[in-house]
């Protein structure tokens, strides 16, 4: 699975553009940090990804254009992982996963027997058992953004972008959560997550994409593209830079200065 | 594994058995005694042809009389029920109803509209949905604005509502004094005495093709409620899927508003009830919604017409009921999940 971003550019009419022909190229088993100040175009790139806006330019899955896609097969190959937040009504988890599978039933179809087995499975990857008929709202954030996961799962897709996942996690459930996105990344999983912490990025990711002012501003490794420059110019914040050695390999850490 | 599909299913079967319970409890009621014996006698001989069939006047007043009434309760209430299941889940917003949403007195004013201009009863329906379309589009164009979305469309429904009474009362002035007005005042107050089979098939036809779509997309129903974003990364078509559950919706309001008049509420309090029993899941909360709404619309029609010697139009009744509901909703809102 390849993802290729070429010269990306978009803007809403008679406004200031967002997207500035950002370039980049991805593939499984990749985990993605995509860093940057608010306001910087990282919801604005996803939902280009996402065929929700459509920008200049060009995305190129597995040599298809995302673009010639039907909505549905697209969704079949990208999907979205928006921060929890409960619906209008209160469903079961087990409800929530099944809405995964939209994308592969007909307009009058209803989820059956072959999306009850994949449900299954799923929930079983995922460890989501004991939580599989609670209501969705009475869930914790951090199980909540697990079903959504699972929901993911669910579209077969193998793209996932991620909208700041652990943003409303406490600290052990973002540990936790990291390092699931770490297995799935191994697993074959090309994963893209918006984050607002440096310190994550480096501590779990394979590479960060630093997006600035709607332009690419950084695209590598960690180490490599957070010095305490582009914090700099992300954040307009001085930070000191440590490389901590631990377990074999090092581990940069960021002091605000 | 699905366990929860087989509790929904008990769940609408005893339902169903409860709807048809209450239709057969429901032909003894009135001025002309019916036995229950009676019914099976005429039912056993005309449909199996057993036995011998009860005196000649019986089979008039269960044919003519009381399965007219009964059926029309029936649809109205069911119709009613479902398009405001409908409209909550389209809406994201549990407040949402035919009547909160103005979609009711739209279809009232269409039919008053077409009753003045002594249109057939098909054209009632067809002026009844027209104008019930026209009062979800605006619903539509403001409830998407403000900051209290839920808010927002219940104040919307409520001016739309205003400006169609007013609309209606106009009409009112306009109408022949002798014949018109006292049709279109008795017909806005709500009631189901005038049933007879003209009625029932005109309430009938709308009433299953509106239905047979929100129960074959009711899945799709469910994925509306989390969002138009999330919905279209699922791969699903939010703006299709909605103009289709709103028309079938609108179009059930019409059918039930132009056979029996303007019976409130009935649309915001069944979805609740039923939701109780069969959870927010839209493959069973809406026919659960369908089948609780005829069985709660027959219910309150033979409250309507037993309890006192004369008759009270219906949509009071159902007014009694619904706006303290309402008022609940609107005191416990966050917690109206």
């Amino acid at each position: 699975m390849k993802l290729v971003v070429d010269r990306l550019s978009f803007g809403y009419p008679h406004g200031e553009q967002l997207l500035k022909e950002v370039s980049f190229s991805a593939q499984s088993g990749e985990l993605i940090s995509l860093l940057g100040p608010n306001g910087t175009g990282k919801t604005t790139l996803f939902r280009c990804i996402l065929g929700q806006l459509r920008a200049a330019g060009k995305i190129v899955l597995d040599g298809e254009p995302l673009y010639s896609l039907t909505p549905k097969a697209l969704a079949a190959k990208v999907a979205y992982i928006p921060q929890s937040h409960s619906p209008a009504f209160s469903y079961p988890v087990e409800e929530m996963i099944l809405m995964g599978a939209a994308a592969g039933l007909k307009w009058f179809q209803h989820p059956g027997k072959a999306e009850y087995a994949r449900l299954d499975k799923v929930v079983e990857n995922l460890g989501l058992q004991p939580l599989r008929h609670r209501a969705f709202d009475t869930l914790s954030g951090g199980e909540q953004q697990l079903v959504m996961m699972a929901r993911a799962m669910m579209t077969d897709a193998r793209v996932w972008l991620l909208d700041e996942p652990a943003a409303n996690l406490d600290y052990g459930n973002q540990t936790r959560l990291m390092v699931l996105l770490q297995q799935l990344a191994e697993k074959g999983y090309l994963l893209i997550q918006s984050t607002h912490s440096p310190q994550q990025a480096a501590l779990y990711s394979s590479r960060v994409l630093a997006l600035a002012d709607g332009k690419l501003a950084g695209d590598g490794a960690p180490s490599e593209v957070l010095d305490a420059d582009m914090i700099q110019t992300l954040y307009g914040l001085r930070v000191k830079i440590c490389d901590i050695p631990s377990g074999g390999r090092s581990v940069r850490v960021f002091l605000p200065d | 594994m699905m366990k929860k599909t087989k509790k929904a299913a008990w769940v609408l079967l005893i339902l169903l058995l409860l709807l048809i319970g209450c239709i057969l409890l429901s032909f003894p009621l009135g001025r002309y005694p019916v036995s229950i014996g009676d019914i099976f006698r005429q039912f056993g001989h005309d449909l199996l042809g057993l036995g011998e069939s009860p005196a000649d006047s019986i089979g008039r007043v269960i044919y003519n009389i009381r399965l007219p009434r009964i059926l029309l309760a029936v649809i109205v209430g069911a119709g009613l029920s479902a398009a405001g299941c409908a409209y909550q889940c389209v809406f994201q917003n549990p407040m949402a109803s035919p009547d909160v949403l103005g979609a009711s007195s739209g279809a009232a004013f269409g039919a008053a509209l077409a009753i003045l201009m002594g249109l057939s009863t098909g054209g009632v329906t067809l002026s009844a949905f027209v104008m019930s379309l026209f009062s979800m589009l605006i619903a539509c164009l403001v409830g998407a604005t403000g900051k209290d979305r839920i808010m927002t469309l219940v104040l919307a429904g409520m001016m739309i509502s205003s400006l169609f009474s007013a609309g209606t009362s106009c009409l009112k002035l306009a109408a022949d004094p002798e014949s018109q007005l006292p049709e279109i005042t008795y017909w806005l107050m709500g009631s189901l005495s005038g049933a007879d089979w003209r009625s029932v098939m005109t309430a009938l036809i709308p009433t299953v093709i509106g239905m047979a779509v929100l129960l074959l997309l009711r899945w799709r129903l469910q994925l509306l409620t989390i969002g138009d974003e999330e919905a279209r990364a699922l791969g699903v078509h939010p703006g299709r899927t909605r103009i289709a559950v709103i028309l079938a919706a609108t179009l059930l309001t019409a059918a039930a508003i132009s056979s029996s008049g303007t019976i409130g509420w009935v649309g915001l309090v069944i979805p609740h009830m039923t939701r109780k029993l069969t959870g927010s899941e839209t493959r069973f909360l809406l026919p659960g919604t369908a089948l609780m709404g005829g069985i709660f619309l027959l219910v309150v029609d033979n409250v309507s017409r037993t309890l006192l010697p004369v008759e009270l139009p219906i949509g009071i009744l159902t007014a009694f009921i619904g706006a303290p509901f309402f008022l609940w909703m609107i005191v416990k809102r966050g917690g109206a999940r």
